[in-house]
């Protein structure tokens, strides 16, 4: 059954897919040299000097003399930050589209979002550009309704948000059985169970250490 | 009366040369570029067609500031070789220049000769050449032959390779029971971009990872896992390509709010610049595993754009997933964009619900899910203002994607938080910045500020101080708190020093010992290459009133 119907589904799809792709206008209803105003060399050549030797050697327009430098700054008003500086040209220049139309969206107008429009758009805010690599995230979870107090501090993220190594960190209940559910079942002594004490944990409970705890008076 | 005359005609026949030269030495300003370095000076891109000769004066304009000056000392018909005053002075290639030529030497603009009527009439019929015309896509109308440069196409462009691979290492030990946590990863991500000539890109990101935690009274946790997060295969969306497929594993282009597909993903660029598209395929769960096979989605999108520059946009899409075989999530996204010149930015997306009776936590209708809006402005001096607004609840679904929760609890968590950031340049060297937000849940309501100091060239050029003061009412806690940093940047990388103080107190610990101090140290470098290297290690230390953790975190990275 469960199968049928996703066979179902797929056949469903791929059905409005193919009309879909039938009703639109098609490419040839397109001027595909209107596509942007620009078109011609994905790098716009207009402010640069007659002499293509400078850059270009060979017999091709592809090979760039082994000294080429480009201060994309100085030339372009338009700082190379980071591993920018490093990045190849084509990963912004290509013919994808105008690469101002992509620098006009910030950093999301070249990477992929992998948490998914869930954290907003502001990458440096956790992300350096040299290597991508995150830091000092805790910090911001002072700016939430739940700053990392005691060892929740040094706890690892996918503690409390499974799926932090594909980039997804939302939606997480702040309640303390959310994550401390196992440290509530192995509870032997006192029997929290017995006593009805499932939740509210930090009326007993200082995000020191679970074994440090006072009875509720 | 003759003298007198004859002293004025000798005056003008004076005068009358010494105008003329006046004249010969008005100058225009050709602007030139070094082409190439030679021993006796550098070769610049302009030659005698462009006025220049021998002995003028150059001046060049050093991208970082000064200037060179050199007189040309050979001359081309398209370049000259330009000997430098400072024989020891470096001038790099392509940096500009200019000189100053007489009017004189620039070549007269040839003035078209009108066709004589009478030849014209007496001339041989000569069979009329076709309408010379450019093939090329670029060209239009009106324009000279050779107006533009010929794009590649994809079979005219080299493949290229491009990517990193990555390790990291986090490991902490607590004397919370003796804790130890570790963690280490081994992650690699290619791009292969036109392999085939025909502008398609292969991708693939994979990792390894292996994480442990050892408590000495309690079973220890081992885990290994190789996680494959994109595994794919997209061709077209270029300007000679109007669709775009991507098959086997991605993150969805169209809306990446669908989420990760295993599946196929279609989309069209229509006239105007709006896109319309579609997908299908299985979601893989978004844990350490990423497996799939469980969910299927069906998605479809269509985004609208002001024009092709895509400063003003709206997207909305829909998603249907399957759990198992059984009707699970209907989502809908609506997303607006606006992004023009002039340093302001607007967004906004929300995720709608939609629930029926089945739903048994929600209960039928509309739920705003989730949502993410932001207005901001920057301007050149860096100065900058922004609000965010953050709506989330938690969906009812069957996907292994949401907390267990209660049906109660299902239906009425919720967290909304309004935000705003300020930061402005106090002095040249200083600068200030404020965020304060308000946040609000099903069950309490609360607000956090973060007031700023940052001073560049602090105890160096390259050094740069910040310190910070900050306090926030948190759902179970108050605290308040203090943070500096130094850091001191080098040719290679940056040392960083931090050290934090917060002073927390428990709202509901049923006594007068609610109060939890606590600091935290840290020291950081990060290094950076020319070659694509990237290493960072940090060591962390945080001391509350009874117990002690210390954290130890490396990365190291090659990108090419």
């Amino acid at each position: 059954m469960r199968h049928t119907k996703i066979v179902a589904w797929s056949v469903l799809t791929l059905v409005l897919v193919w009309i879909a792709a039938c009703v639109v206008r098609g490419p040839d209803a397109v001027k595909q040299h209107l596509w942007w105003s620009g078109l011609g060399p994905v790098l716009p050549h207009d402010t640069f000097p007659a002499d293509c030797s400078l850059c270009h050697v060979g017999s091709d327009w592809q090979s760039l003399a082994s000294d080429f430098t480009f201060d994309h700054e100085t030339e372009t008003g338009v700082p190379l930050p980071g591993a920018h500086a490093r990045a190849a040209c084509i990963l912004c220049h290509n013919d994808r589209g105008p690469a101002g139309v992509f620098q006009r969206k910030g950093c999301a107008g070249c990477h992929e979002d992998v948490h998914t429009g869930t954290l907003g758009g502001n990458c440096e805010d956790c992300h350096q550009q040299n290597d991508w690599h995150p830091s000092e995230q805790r910090i911001r979870h002072d700016h939430t309704r739940f700053p990392l107090l005691g060892v929740h501090a040094s706890t690892a993220c996918h503690r409390c948000h499974p799926g932090a190594e594909v980039g997804r960190f939302v939606p997480t209940d702040p309640e303390c059985v959310s994550c401390h559910a196992n440290d509530l079942a192995r509870t032997t002594f006192p029997d929290h169970f017995a006593a009805g004490w499932v939740d509210r944990c930090d009326r007993c409970h200082l995000p020191r250490t679970w074994t440090q705890a006072q009875q509720n008076p | 009366m003759i003298r007198i005359v004859a002293l004025v005609f000798a005056g003008v026949l004076a005068v009358a040369p010494l105008r003329a030269q006046q004249g010969s030495k008005e100058t225009q300003t050709v602007e030139l570029r070094v082409a190439s370095q030679r021993p006796r000076g550098v070769l610049v891109d302009r030659g005698s067609v462009d006025g220049l000769a021998v002995g003028d004066r150059v001046r060049f304009l050093r991208r970082t500031g000064g200037e060179a000056v050199g007189r040309v000392v050979e001359l081309g018909e398209r370049n000259a070789l330009v000997a430098l005053d400072d024989p020891n002075a470096q001038v790099e290639l392509g940096t500009r220049g200019e000189v100053r030529v007489p009017v004189s030497r620039l070549a007269p603009e040839v003035p078209r000769i009108a066709p004589n009527p009478e030849t014209a009439e007496t001339a041989p019929d000569l069979p009329e050449h076709p309408a010379w015309k450019n093939d090329d896509e670029a060209w239009q109308d009106g324009e000279p032959l050779l107006a533009h440069v010929v794009p590649l196409r994809p079979d005219e462009r080299a493949p290229s390779l491009s990517g990193r691979v990555w390790s990291s290492a986090d490991e902490i030990t607590s004397s919370e029971d003796d804790r130890t946590d570790g963690f280490e990863r081994l992650g690699m991500s290619l791009r292969a971009d036109n392999r085939f000539g025909r502008g398609e890109s292969i991708g693939v990101d994979l990792e390894l990872n292996a994480r442990r935690t050892d408590v000495p009274d309690n079973d220890d946790e081992s885990e290994t896992h190789l996680r494959i997060d994109r595994a794919s295969y997209a061709i077209g969306n270029s300007r000679f390509a109007v669709d775009r497929f991507e098959f086997g594993r991605f993150l969805q282009r169209g809306l990446p709010e669908f989420g990760v597909l295993d599946g196929v993903e279609w989309g069209r660029r229509l006239t105007g610049g709006d896109r319309v598209g579609a997908s299908v395929g299985y979601m893989p769960e978004p844990d350490q595993d990423f497996e799939s096979g469980h969910d299927f989605q069906a998605a479809a999108y269509y985004r609208w754009v002001f024009d092709e520059s895509e400063v003003f946009s709206a997207s909305a899409g829909v998603q249907k997933t399957i759990h198992h075989g059984d009707s699970d999530r209907d989502l809908a996204i609506a997303k607006v964009e606006y992004f023009p010149n002039d340093g302001w930015s607007a967004n906004l997306t929300t995720w709608i619900d939609y629930y029926t009776s089945g739903d048994q936590a929600k209960g039928p209708g509309v739920d705003i899910t989730q949502a993410y809006g932001r207005v901001a402005h920057r301007d050149d001096d860096g100065n900058s203002l922004g609000f965010v607004y953050t709506h989330l609840s938690i969906p009812e679904i069957d996907r292994n994607d949401v907390p267990q929760l209660t049906a109660a609890a299902l239906a009425d968590d919720r967290n909304d938080r309004f935000a705003a950031e300020w930061d402005r340049g106090l002095a040249e060297d200083l600068r200030l910045r404020v965020v304060a937000g308000l946040w609000s849940d099903e069950f309490e309501s609360g607000s956090d500020a973060e007031l700023a100091v940052r001073r560049s060239k602090l105890w160096s050029d390259a050094g740069r101080g910040e310190l910070s003061l900050f306090g926030t009412r948190g759902r179970f806690s108050r605290t308040y708190g203090a943070r500096a940093r130094y850091a001191r940047e080098d040719e290679f990388g940056a040392w960083t020093c931090d050290y934090e103080f917060a002073q927390n107190t428990i709202d509901e610990f049923a006594s007068d010992n609610n109060e939890l101090p606590q600091h935290r140290l840290r020291v950081g470098r990060d290094w950076h290459s020319s070659g694509g290297w990237s290493f960072a290690c940090d060591i962390e230390a945080w001391l509350w009133d009874q117990e002690t953790a210390f954290a130890l975190h490396l990365y190291l990275q090659r990108s090419f």
